[in-house]
């Protein structure tokens, strides 16, 4: 005996394509990421991993501390991304939180 | 990085945010400032000390609510406010002396900060105790914005000026009770004020730019400073191929980021994936 079949109504998509635009969030950690002592001016940089995309648009940046400082978060194309030969240097933007 | 070059490229570092402080206790939870009271007033209460901000900001806009002396309000054509400051390092003066420096003195017309007049829907819940309850609110704004310093206190004196009384009381807003200057007849309950957090790079740059950005302070745990910058339209590639956010976290603070877990810092970024 074979199976039986429910027709679908005309009207009835196979499927339902929903558009939708999710939030990725890449997020250092506090165990292993920026532990280092800071005095002014002194900086530490960290390759955060995880990017779905090497290309990305950064939305929205969060920063919570145990101390209330003022910083600056600057992103880089590459690791170690400054250089001494502007030319080479592959900053792309900055930030600074007051916190 | 030149501060003009950031906003070359979009980014503005800080949009206005409110900040509320208290003058009575006694209101407690049933005023519309109930909630986290930002770190900015790291105590929160009624003592004038707590009016110490924490960081350099600068003030753009006060509130005052104000109740009980109506008849000041009746006959009031004027408005008078003054925000005077003292070093963190004095102890706390009566306001009006010398030795305070008044950051402005400044007499508006009474309806054109009374616009919001009585608030009746306080009413119901403003003081249990009684009384007419006619609560009045004033919004003082400046243009430009009051610099004030971190570790500064400072106090607001509000004055009704009646008609024909010249100068009928003064209210200090930052005394637990009674605060009416002349036989507490009239009593300013608590006011907020918005503020831009300033930064060297912010000094000059006013808080009335471009508003892409919200910007956010909250002390929801101890010892927890958070800041969230959101709107932020940076594109960004890892041309290494690695999938990989390289970051540099620089310390512009005097204070030092301690080691370890005293200096726990998370940093979030969210993104959208460009193919």
């Amino acid at each position: 005996m074979s199976p039986s079949v429910t027709p679908r109504r005309p009207s009835s998509p196979d499927y339902l394509l929903v558009l939708s635009q999710r939030l990725q969030v890449v997020r250092s950690d506090k165990d292993t990421h920026f532990t280092g002592q800071l005095t002014k001016n002194q900086s530490e940089a960290e390759d955060l991993t995880g990017l779905l995309s090497d290309r990305i648009i950064i939305t929205r940046i969060t920063v919570t501390a145990k101390q209330a400082l003022y910083f600056r978060l600057s992103f880089y194309t590459k690791s170690a991304g400054t250089n001494a030969d502007l030319d080479q240097d592959s900053f792309v933007g900055a930030v600074e939180v007051l916190l | 990085m030149p501060y003009s070059d950031l906003i070359g490229r979009g980014l503005v570092l800080y949009e206005h945010a409110v900040m509320r402080f208290y003058s009575q206790e006694a209101w407690g939870t049933k005023g519309p400032q109930e909630g986290n009271n930002p770190e900015i007033f790291p105590t929160g209460g009624g003592d004038v000390q707590t009016f110490a901000p924490v960081v350099n900001h600068q003030i753009s806009e006060i509130w005052i609510a104000a109740r009980d002396f109506s008849a000041q309000f009746t006959a009031a054509t004027k408005v008078k406010l003054v925000l005077r400051s003292v070093p963190a390092s004095e102890a706390w003066q009566d306001p009006t002396t010398p030795a305070t420096k008044v950051l402005t003195n400044a007499v508006w017309p009474f309806l054109a900060v009374s616009a919001f007049g009585e608030d009746t829907g306080q009413r119901a819940t403003f003081d249990s105790g009684g009384g007419t309850n006619l609560f009045h609110w004033f919004r003082f704004r400046f243009d430009p914005v009051i610099s004030v310093s971190a570790g500064q206190l400072y106090a607001f004196n509000f004055l009704v000026v009646g008609d024909p009384t010249p100068e009928a009381s003064w209210f200090a807003a930052v005394a637990d009770d009674e605060l009416g200057g002349s036989g507490g007849d009239g009593t300013v309950y608590y006011g907020y004020y918005k503020y831009n957090p300033t930064a060297p790079h912010t000094d000059t740059y006013s808080a009335y730019g471009p508003g892409s950005l919200a910007f956010r302070v909250y002390n929801n745990e101890a010892n927890a400073h958070g800041l969230t910058l959101s709107g932020l339209h940076i594109p960004y590639e890892d041309t290494d191929g690695t999938k990989k956010l390289h970051m540099v976290l620089e310390n512009l603070d005097p204070t030092t980021k301690a080691a370890g877990a005293d200096g726990e810092i998370v940093v979030e970024i969210a993104y959208t994936p460009v193919s």
